[in-house]
């Protein structure tokens, strides 16, 4: 899949303090991408220095292979960018922002009255910004990020301050600038709505790359998996023995016969497999196996444990 | 980047930066009303005191001269110094004399103008030979304030004779061209006004940005941070300027349609900023080589000048300020604090030490907005204040290429 955000060992300094570490993730066209993180994990660090506002302090950024640093222009004519609370001047009205944008852009006054249709804000669009509800803001700045028709398009929390029916909207209209042909990367502490629309995920942890791949295989690492033995007592001791990054304990319903969960490593490593393999091997059947699917909170909390305990030890 | 005009014409045509031109405006109707008009009212009753004033001391000096001449006849009979002597007892009579009937053309309605121009001119025509013989007058204040002065009013009234107009009995008739003459020289309300502006209109160039985050929206343009920073900063500077232009505009429209233009007026080369341009050394009791008559509307033009390039260099401090802060209230208070040296400078000026000294001093100084017309050197505080804007544009550029947003 063709590549449209390149980012490689990217290092980011600010007075001594390392906030990015070698940092690498890629985005490709019409892909969207889910950029998560704790608080302070450095993700608007990361977009800011996609977008040329910050200064790298190593590696590289490409958008559609024209380096930030070096073709910034090039670059950053394929990008629309939210970044942080919708950034509009409060003293003009909302056809004055698209008016503005249009200008600064150089898009046709056709193209211009396309966004303000898309924008969905009728008559209020001739109104002063300072009166739009943060739903209306929103709808302007993707009206305006969208205006010349960028093949990447970054929104930092776009989701914040949203009510529900807002939400529902902006997920729409993320999937409907996919399918036109553009690349989303946007951050969100909304993991439900992350889970929803992002094809891939990438978390970052104290400026690090902690996961980057896809939400099925994200959900999947994250599942609980449930396996009625005829053994339990052996599956157990054999689990214990073989020095498995497993998770195994008794199943705690054993009115219904056994039940061994299991909380598995990511299937990306296939030891769940193996394990079942095993387990036949030594005549220890499984008689049935039910998935309990994991949400996206799930492994986020997960993986975050992970790291967590990776580095303490 | 296309109609880059338009864009920020629209963010600086916001409702602050109307309502303080609106404000502006009512200021200088009541600055006209209050202070201009009211000095010119004000104005015989002044000149009757300081003839008065004059005529006092010029008793005191008859008498000191004639005593003086009548001792020398007879203790030092054929006395070389006699001579000068006479001359001096002579002209410190008709001083005397000529003052007392100023001081009673004065005082009567309405003023006979050629009267006192006849008599101001018998004043200082008779100091001629005084001044070809090279006797020292000392501090007695025969030549009414310096020499360099008294040669500067028989410019002026040649030229004007040369002209074939008319000289001005009250200097300060508010037309349309003194006001702005003396509203232009820097160290008025009027220009204090027109400073206030350009800074209260600019403040918030980069600092609004900042603070609501625009800045964002802004610097992700695709066009190079230094494009983006000038594109601004020329723009706002252009409006600056308009609207400087439409205030000296309704300013000089006031005063014609009270007074008249009074663009037939002469007027002389100001030399206040060679009494403080200190680091030159000054010759204060000849006409220097600039020292000349001009037009009032050259006059005008020339300050016009000198107050561009100075708005050129506030502008650019301003834009410093204001992205280097990204605070409005900060950005505010220094430039407040600025405005506060510049007015505290203007009411109370250091006449005896040498501004000069310290150029950003003069730079404050209202002096240097009138006074460079007198310093032999205009072309050089013109390129001086070219330069810091310059220097204070680059250093912001630099700021905002490796600045982190």
């Amino acid at each position: 899949m063709e590549v449209i955000l390149q980012v490689q060992n990217l290092d980011k300094r600010i007075r001594r303090h390392q906030i990015l570490k070698q940092l690498s993730f890629n985005v490709a066209r019409q892909e969207i991408v889910g950029f998560l993180g704790p608080n302070g994990a450095g993700k608007s660090t990361t977009l800011k220095c996609i977008c040329g506002l910050y200064h790298l302090s190593g590696g590289q950024v490409t958008i559609d292979g024209h380096d930030i640093q070096r073709q910034r222009k090039a670059a950053l004519q394929q990008l629309g960018v939210t970044i942080e609370a919708p950034a509009l001047y409060p003293q003009l009205s909302g056809q004055d922002h698209l008016k503005m944008v249009a200008h600064w852009r150089g898009v046709s006054a056709q193209r211009q009255a396309e966004m303000a249709a898309y924008s969905g804000l009728g008559n209020a669009l001739h109104k002063k910004v300072q009166t739009y509800s943060t739903g209306m803001r929103m709808r302007l700045m993707l009206a305006m990020t969208l205006m010349a028709r960028p093949q990447l398009i970054i929104l930092d929390e776009p989701t914040s301050g949203l009510d529900p029916q807002a939400i529902f909207e902006l997920r729409q209209q993320i999937q409907a600038i996919r399918a036109a042909g553009s690349a989303v990367l946007f951050s969100s502490h909304q993991l439900d709505e992350v889970s929803k629309i992002a094809d891939r995920i990438v978390l970052l942890n104290k400026g690090e790359l902690i996961y980057d791949g896809k939400i099925p295989d994200a959900l999947g690492a994250g599942a609980t998996y449930t396996h009625y033995t005829n053994n339990n007592e052996a599956a157990l001791a054999y689990i214990a023995a073989s020095g498995l990054a497993l998770e195994a304990k008794s199943a705690p319903d054993s009115a219904q016969g056994i039940k061994l969960a299991l909380s598995a490593q990511a299937v990306l490593d296939h030891t769940l497999d193996q394990l079942l393999k095993d387990l036949s091997a030594r005549q220890i059947c499984i008689v049935d196996l039910v998935k309990q699917q994991s949400t996206l909170e799930d492994f986020y909390r997960f993986i975050y444990q992970k790291t967590s305990k990776e580095v303490s030890s | 980047m296309k109609h880059p005009l338009l864009n920020e014409l629209k963010l600086a045509l916001s409702k602050k930066n109307l309502l303080l031109f609106a404000a502006a405006l009512i200021v200088i109707l009541l600055i006209n009303r209050f202070y201009y008009l009211k000095a010119y009212q004000q104005y015989p009753e002044q000149r009757l005191q300081e003839l008065e004033t004059e005529q006092e001391n010029a008793l005191v000096w008859s008498d000191a001269y004639a005593t003086r001449l009548e001792r020398l006849n007879d203790m030092y009979p054929g006395h070389e110094d006699i001579p000068d002597a006479t001359l001096m007892a002579n002209i410190w009579q008709h001083t005397t004399s000529y003052l007392q009937i100023l001081v009673n053309t004065w005082q009567k309605e309405p003023l006979d103008t050629s009267r006192i121009l006849k008599y101001e001119q018998l004043l200082d025509d008779q100091l001629v030979e005084v001044d070809q013989k090279g006797i020292d007058t000392g501090l007695t204040g025969l030549f009414r304030s310096t020499k360099r002065d008294w040669q500067q009013r028989v410019q002026l009234r040649s030229a004007y004779k040369a002209a074939g107009l008319t000289e001005q009995v009250n200097p300060l008739q508010p037309t349309g061209a003194y006001l702005l003459l003396d509203g232009l020289k820097g160290d008025s309300i009027f220009s204090i006004v027109l400073i206030a502006l350009v800074l209260f209109w600019n403040f918030d160039i980069w600092a609004a940005d900042f603070e609501q985050s625009t800045y964002l929206l802004y610097f992700t343009l695709p066009y190079s941070r230094i494009r983006l920073y000038l594109n601004r900063v020329i723009i706002r500077t252009l409006l600056t300027v308009l609207g400087l232009a439409a205030l000296c505009g309704f300013q000089f429209t006031c005063g014609t349609l009270w007074q008249g233009s009074g663009m037939d007026r002469l007027v002389t080369l100001n030399g206040t900023a060679m009494q403080t341009f200190g680091f030159f050394g000054m010759d204060w009791q000849n006409l220097q080589p600039t020292d000349g008559v001009v037009s009032i509307g050259l006059a005008i033009i020339a300050e016009a000048v000198i107050l561009l390039f100075y708005t050129l260099l506030l502008i650019a401090i301003t834009s410093l300020l204001s992205f280097v802060t990204r605070n409005l209230i900060l950005t505010e208070v220094l430039l407040s604090a600025w405005l506060i040296l510049v007015m505290t400078y203007v009411k109370y000026p250091r006449e005896n030490k040498a501004v000069g000294y310290s150029i950003l001093l003069y730079f404050q100084s209202g002096n240097a907005l009138s006074g460079a017309l007198g310093v032999g050197i205009p072309l050089l505080l013109l390129l001086l204040l070219l330069l810091a804007s310059v220097v204070v544009h680059a250093g912001a550029c630099l700021l905002v290429v490796h600045q982190e947003l």
